[in-house]
């Protein structure tokens, strides 16, 4: 096979990676008042690290791999400006098997064997048969479905899930029901509030929970999962009730045909009770002692040991998600080693502002950012930052950007959900900037507020 | 390989059936449940069995429906690249159908299948 190097593509790659690095190198040479060499050098990679994350030239892991070669080599080496000796770089590289990522590794290989053997569609059309067929509530219904879905499945595949579902309904609606707009839009909301709930729903929440857990002040499955249903259930209640004002149905009833289920066979069954042990277990790690990333490892034991997953699968698992979790908390290993965390929240008088006042400051600037780069990065770049402002506990800051970078829904290029109902050719890019600026704004005020009272 | 000794980029062909010739063949697909898909190729002709298939993805004339499906194992945490997904995918299996059909017609791969398998694209089987 003969590989062209000299693509338009890799041409803008080779351009922007130029670009960060010399912007890099430019900014560690700064000479900041009151920055070490260290913290020099570690803006330095945090800045090449911003640009690579938001313009996108490769995909986002690769930009993982090179925070982690970047710091090693100038930050890490033995006898390097952090002073560390022998192994001591490794530091950077656990992360990429830090607990929180062996926790997100085991969701991954639930919702696997879910998706494998078809309980996932199963799931939602025994939800869906209940929900009748009053417009409101089957969009009540598909909403609910998906928020649940998405709490243990990736966002991403649940809304193609569900607007499988829902695509064959809504073309069967008369040609100008505004309520089809209701449905479109609702899935992929659903999937980014309902990703909110556990911390294996989506990346933020992972990486939130690792850079605490550095720092001792990280959250079990349950006491995330406490404040985390409370929220998606008022965020995805309030979207509900937005789209239901903006598109109201004209058509009196929806006939959801969703087909006679059969009966579950063994398998699904034994998959099925698998995945309510694990469950179980990490709601209930606090008694029997036993941390969730180590129980995440039940199913990857189980499913594979038994063939019920195959090599294939486990190619298929998002690796690429985990390299960025990994990279996003490397750079927070580097920020807090280098004592940039904590310069750089020095620059600004935050204290000023009260607890309050930041955390609507952090959540407004992760909605902006969200809405234009990756949930991922979003959280990648902010949150080592905002642990360490001192105004703040750690752990309000880091879930208000995390909660935050998940509900900011917008454009379709906010998130993965967003972009596949765009897809669809059923809305206009206008109709989801109006509905998700209402529900990024909601979440952007009451996020702040909810955390600040429960934490 | 081709003349020169390099391997091609890209090359397609016709199934041909290795007992009577014939290129029309019947695509007969097996579902198990836990298990990739697979395509057995009949030969219309003979009836006699030609190649098997085994699916990593599927894509029909209805592309986004087909793109829900392949999404449905997919996590991605990039807008921009989802939204580029979309967009591209319907666009891309019809103008990609079309460049096969011409290769064919203008300059059909003629070793079998293996070969050209071993030979230019070990990676084709993942």
């Amino acid at each position: 096979m003969q590989f062209v190097i000299l693509t338009r593509q890799n041409v803008r790659t080779f351009l922007t990676l130029l670009i960060a690095l010399i912007l890099g190198v430019a900014v560690s040479r700064s000479g900041l008042e009151g920055l070490s060499e260290a913290g020099h050098i570690t803006l330095g990679i945090f800045t090449i690290a911003t640009i690579l994350w938001v313009l996108e030239p490769f995909p986002l892991y690769v930009t993982s791999f090179l925070i982690v070669f970047l710091e090693v080599v100038f930050l890490g080496r033995p006898g390097g400006p952090l002073g560390l000796r022998g192994k001591e770089y490794t530091m950077f590289l656990h992360p990429f098997f830090d607990s929180v990522v062996v926790l997100f590794l085991g969701g991954f290989v639930l919702a696997t064997a879910v998706k494998r053997y078809g309980l996932d569609e199963r799931l939602s059309r025994e939800i869906l048969r209940r929900v009748g067929s009053r417009p409101k509530f089957v969009l009540m219904g598909m909403m609910a479905t998906t928020a649940f879905l998405s709490m243990w499945i990736s966002n991403t595949a649940t809304t193609a899930l569900m607007m499988a579902v829902a695509i064959p309904i809504v073309r069967a609606f008369p040609r100008h029901e505004p309520f089809r707009k209701a449905i479109i839009l609702g899935i992929p909301f659903a999937a980014n509030i309902g990703g909110i709930g556990t911390p294996i729903g989506t990346p933020p929440n992972a990486i939130a929970m690792g850079i605490l857990e550095q720092s001792s002040q990280g959250f079990t499955f349950l006491q995330w999962m406490l404040f985390g249903i409370p929220i998606v259930v008022i965020l995805l209640a309030l979207c509900w009730w937005i789209l239901c004002l903006l598109y109201p149905p004209r058509i009196s009833t929806i006939p959801l045909e969703l087909g006679e289920e059969g009966p579950m066979d063994h398998i699904s069954k034994f998959i099925l009770g698998v995945f309510g042990v694990v469950v179980i277990l990490w709601l209930t790690s606090s008694v029997h002692g036993i941390p969730s990333s180590i129980v995440a490892l039940v199913p990857l034991i189980v499913f594979f040991g038994l063939h019920l997953l195959g090599d294939d699968d486990l190619q298929d698992l998002g690796w690429g998600i985990l390299f960025i979790i990994g990279g996003g908390m490397s750079l927070g290993v580097a920020m807090r080693e280098s004592g940039l965390s904590f310069w750089v929240v020095q620059q600004v008088p935050l204290e000023d502002l009260g607890s309050l006042g930041v955390l609507f400051l952090f959540g407004v600037v992760a909605a902006v950012m969200t809405t234009f780069i990756s949930n991922s990065a979003t959280a990648n770049l902010l949150i080592p930052i905002v642990v360490g402002v001192s105004a703040l506990s750690p752990r309000a800051g880091a879930v208000v950007i995390a909660l935050v970078a998940s509900a900011a829904m917008i454009l379709p290029v906010s998130t993965p959900p967003n972009a596949i109902a765009y897809g669809s050719k059923q809305i206009e890019i206008r109709e989801m900037m109006k509905a998700g600026a209402i529900i990024t704004a909601i979440a952007v005020l009451l996020v702040p507020i909810f955390v600040h009272f429960v934490f | 390989m081709t003349d020169s000794g390099t391997r091609s980029h890209e090359t397609a062909r016709l199934d041909h059936c290795m007992k009577c010739g014939a290129t029309t063949v019947e695509n007969n697909v097996y579902f198990c449940r836990g298990q990739r898909i697979r395509v057995y190729l009949k030969c219309a002709k003979c009836g006699s069995y030609v190649a098997r298939y085994t699916l990593s993805g599927y894509t029909s004339d209805e592309p986004y429906e087909s793109l829900l499906h392949e999404m449905r194992i997919s996590r991605l945490t990039s807008g921009k690249s989802a939204l580029h997904m979309v967009e591209e995918f319907g666009e891309d299996v019809q103008k990609e159908f079309e460049h096969v059909l011409e290769l064919i017609a203008s300059q059909e791969d003629q070793r079998r299948m293996e070969k050209i398998i071993e030979e230019d694209f070990p990676e084709g089987l993942g």
